[in-house]
């Protein structure tokens, strides 16, 4: 008697463990079907990309820059 | 504005391409592609000329134009980029550029092509300033440090010239007057070779 029922606690558990090996392939799997929905539409001739955001103002970096080309790009 | 551009003095270019290699290392370029390159006209010859070329930064861009996704943007001192997450790798803007300057990694077990790239102006793109990012994407930005690109800035004959478009034809000009000669030395007939 006591025989039969460990080996039908065992199938019992065997059952389980596939039930739940099944789930985890299953949710794996769905996992590869995400979509990222954040479509950017296109319209022809306009930029949508990122924008281009600089860290000193217009006035500062041309300044910066026209500084560097008198020190760098001087004749010799 | 300022309008950033650059400029190759044909009288002055030795053609030894450390612009080339400055480029390259500065951006850790990959393998087989060269955003900046020497093209010598009359090679061997006597009078033979080297122009160092390389992304012009249009002011009306024909890669922008003919984007199918409109990746290109303009910054306000007029440098062209574009954002690498949306180009598709179509190659377009390789047959609109008159310089060749759109690049094409390999991409893939089977060499696939890659998403364009090419000369920023030393201005990254359009990640966030200094980020790592943008230093894998586009290389580093180098005005951002008020510095210029570094293959005009480390030219040792200053043939190449990079900044603002007013300053860069002043200096040329001083350049040409003090030569007594004309600006172009090829001469406008002569501007395309057979």
């Amino acid at each position: 008697m006591k025989v039969k029922q460990i080996r039908g606690a065992g199938q019992q558990l065997t059952k389980i463990n596939m039930k739940v090996c099944l789930l985890f392939i299953t949710l794996f799997t769905l996992t590869a079907c995400y979509e990222d929905t954040d479509v950017i539409l296109h319209q022809s001739g306009v930029y949508k990309g990122k924008i281009d955001r600089h860290t000193q103002t217009p006035e500062q970096r041309q300044a910066l820059l026209a500084k560097r080309f008198g020190q760098v790009q001087t004749d010799r | 504005m300022a309008r950033m551009k650059f400029l190759c003095d044909e009288e002055r270019c030795i053609e030894c391409n450390a612009c080339v290699t400055a480029c390259k290392n500065e951006h850790e370029v990959p393998w087989g592609v060269n955003r900046r390159r020497v093209v010598t006209m009359d090679d061997g010859e006597p009078g033979e000329k080297s122009i160092s070329v390389a992304c012009m930064h249009c002011s009306d861009a024909p890669c922008q134009a003919v984007c199918p996704v409109d990746c290109f943007y303009t910054t306000n001192d007029g440098v062209v980029l574009h954002d690498k997450d949306m180009c598709i790798g179509c190659g377009y803007c390789l047959y609109a550029c008159p310089f060749g300057a759109p690049q094409y990694p390999q991409e893939g077990a089977f060499g696939a092509r890659g998403k364009m790239d090419k000369c920023t102006f030393c201005a990254g793109g359009p990640e966030e300033d200094h980020s790592h990012e943008e230093l894998e994407k586009y290389g580093r930005n180098r005005l951002a440090e008020g510095k210029l690109p570094l293959c005009a800035e480390m030219c040792s004959t200053k043939s190449l010239l990079a900044g603002d478009g007013d300053m860069v034809s002043d200096l040329f000009r001083n350049r040409v007057i003090r030569r007594e000669g004309e600006a172009n030395t090829w001469g406008w007939a002569t501007a395309y070779k057979d």
